[in-house]
């Protein structure tokens, strides 16, 4: 964000991570920057949020918590078009999933914490920058800045990336599992995840990426189902982040999401009736047993 | 409890689970709850994790602050803090301060509207004289890095909350142990802990102290938000350098005194700096607030080949204008008085004999 100054414009995906939606309107707001909230699983939203001072678009490609995908090509190529820089938060797929790079965008971004360094045992974050001349620029604010990673957090990242294709298949495989079995039980209403068929990005990453994520967000049918669900998983447990091995499962209205207005959020569907789910590498059959009898018991 | 004291046992009480005298290293990202309604102290490792928090306690303590906060570098403590500020605001910042955060000054936040005056701060007039309608803050060392100025740090505090604006002290040079500025009526103290606070050159790391709660929670808002923090394994290194602050700072205080007392009476050094040194401008204001030199001084040789040679042994030693400062212009350097020949010597914890004796051979050939 430091590439920015004052008074210039970004278009950023709507239902985007809590924090960043945090960084950009409580700090960087202060500093001149303005954002736009659009969604950017649709291109034409995004051409029609470009103003004259429009310097970049900063978009989830896959949302969070709400798994809406976008086209990262379509996107970029409109970026380019009109001269604005397309940084993509991959977080949720991963370079084995998705080369945005290699898709037009500009910059990724990552939180590493989730499945690159994948044992939810690092706070960490990564940036790749396609243009050399663009990356040095964003190693200027690295070291005038000076976030930077220490070297033992360093090496438990690149221990963790050793084991990201096969995380991601086991994980990957459960999701799909899971949200199948999610799907057909009696207490889920709606089921986010882009692996299901019915869903509206399913088509676009089947063409585009490697596969469909670990992430699910589903609706349970009442309010008093989402606190059972908590308290009774037992090999799930009930935490903030996601990506790791082990599986964990949030409640995005007041853990992740808190940051966003309360408007925006009900307008978007994170409401009081979302879980979501972050698929680890244990045995599917004891995820779906998990979840089984945590469903069961009074709310029955 | 006395300082010697607090170094071992404050902020770091001992594990009640198994006893453990050395913190325990929590390494996870996360934290799983109980309870929907009543979270637990810890979430998420970058809003909080309790190696971090022993830590942190352990520096607000020392530096006597309501709250202390822990980065990833000195950098990133000093970068987080300056984003308490916005477009339009405007900052007294001592002239020879040091080369990174006058980078960060003159470029990223100068690009986002932060403006800032460059001061002799050792004069309070001229300090008062810069401060504008839109000043919301004197950003200030003291010692200063490398001419080793002295600024009256209580005048300055003084002047400052007379004008309702911060006083945020860059305290590296001193630690706490030396100069507690919070308990002379400043409001932010920083350091790069990196050096003397940790002071085994294995950790990159910062500290913003606050020395009023509500001050404190806008910067630990603006850490969790940012996200510049530090690692629990750094966190826990920290931890364990600070055991020995007192013991170190000693005795590279000692060392310090024995190279400056042999330095003067060298025809080849031309000029040393030095607030121990009797003739040194702010020998009386650094005495009154501060309980002793430290261990960093800066010469000037007569020479440039003198000082390229002596930096070919030296490895304490370093460049202001090549290193610490090369990220100011030459001209700001030099009106700044940061002459080529300046050499900073930061003494560490070798027998000060052998360090003459090296500088000795050099400065014989």
């Amino acid at each position: 964000m430091f590439l920015f100054s004052q008074g210039d414009h970004l278009i950023v995906t709507e239902d985007l991570y809590g924090g960043s939606y945090r960084l950009f309107e409580k700090l960087f707001q202060q500093f001149g920057l303005t954002f736009s909230y659009v969604d950017t699983s649709d291109a034409d939203l995004v051409r029609q949020a470009i103003r004259p001072n429009t310097r970049a678009l900063f978009v989830e490609s896959l949302t969070n918590p709400l798994l809406k995908v976008a086209d990262i090509e379509k996107l970029s190529a409109l970026c380019k078009d009109r001269g604005m820089l397309c940084i993509v938060d991959n977080t949720f797929l991963t370079p084995y999933l998705l080369r945005c790079l290699d898709q037009g965008a500009d910059i990724t971004v990552y939180s590493g914490s989730k499945y690159l360094a994948g044992h939810n045992d690092t706070v960490c974050g990564l940036v790749a920058v396609k243009d050399p001349v663009l990356a040095e620029q964003v190693y200027f604010h690295q070291n005038g800045a000076g976030a930077v990673l220490g070297p033992q957090d360093s090496w438990l990242t690149i221990r963790g990336m050793k084991t990201l294709t096969i995380r991601l298949d086991r994980q990957q495989e459960n999701a799909q599992a899971l949200a199948r079995w999610l799907s057909g039980h009696p207490k889920v209403g709606k089921v986010y995840y882009p692996g299901l068929e019915g869903h509206p990005g399913h088509e676009l990453m089947k063409r585009r990426g490697r596969g469909f994520g670990a992430m699910i967000a589903f609706e349970v049918i009442k309010p008093q189902l989402v606190d059972q669900l908590l308290m009774k998983t037992q090999l799930i447990s009930f935490a903030e982040s996601l990506g790791g091995v082990e599986s964990l499962i949030t409640f995005p209205q007041v853990q992740t999401h808190a940051d966003i207005e309360p408007e925006t959020l009900e307008r978007l569907g994170i409401n009081n009736l979302l879980l979501r789910l972050s698929v680890g590498i244990e045995d599917k059959d004891d995820l779906i047993a998990d979840l089984a009898q945590a469903f069961e018991g009074e709310n029955a | 409890m006395k300082f010697a004291t607090e170094l071992i046992h404050g902020g770091n009480p001992i594990d009640p689970e198994h006893g453990s005298l050395s913190h325990p290293i929590y390494l996870s990202s996360t934290f799983a709850q109980h309870s929907m309604d009543h979270f637990g102290r810890f979430d998420y490792s970058r809003s909080g994790n309790p190696t971090r928090e022993a830590l942190e306690e352990a520096v607000a303590g020392l530096e006597k602050g309501a709250t202390g906060l822990a980065f990833a570098s000195g950098m990133a403590a000093i970068a987080s803090t300056l984003l308490i500020f916005a477009p339009g605001d405007h900052l007294v910042v001592c002239e020879d301060v040091y080369g990174g955060t006058f980078r960060l000054l003159s470029t990223l936040f100068k690009g986002w509207g932060l403006q800032a005056t460059f001061v002799d701060a050792t004069d309070t007039a001229a300090i008062a004289a810069a401060i504008r309608p839109e000043t919301k803050a004197l950003y200030l060392e003291t010692p200063s890095n490398p001419l080793i100025k002295i600024i009256d740090l209580a005048a300055a505090a003084a002047l400052a909350k007379e004008k309702g604006i911060l006083t945020i002290v860059d305290n590296t040079f001193m630690t706490p142990y030396l100069q507690r500025p919070l308990e002379l009526g400043c409001d932010i103290v920083l350091h790069s802990g990196t050096k003397f606070l940790n002071g085994h050159s294995d950790v990159l790391c910062g500290f913003a102290v606050a020395r009023d709660p509500e001050v404190g929670k806008r910067l630990r808002f603006i850490q969790n938000a940012f996200g510049a923090v530090l690692g629990p394994q750094d966190c826990w290194l920290v931890l364990r350098g600070l055991k020995t602050l007192k013991v170190r700072m000693e005795e590279h205080q000692a060392g310090a005194r024995r190279i400056v007392t042999w330095l003067k009476e060298q025809r080849e050094v031309a000029k040393v700096y030095y607030p121990g040194l009797p003739e040194h401008p702010g020998y009386e204001i650094h005495n009154a607030q501060a309980s002793g030199p430290g261990a960093v001084l800066s010469f000037e040789l007569a020479s440039y080949e003198l000082t390229k040679s002596l930096g070919g042994v030296e490895s304490i030693l370093s460049y202001p204008a090549k290193m610490s400062h090369a990220a100011m212009p030459p001209a700001e350097r030099e009106a700044r008085g940061i002459k080529d020949t300046l050499v900073r010597l930061s003494v560490g914890l070798e027998d000060p004999e052998d360090l003459i004796a090296d500088m000795e051979r050099v400065l014989a050939r």
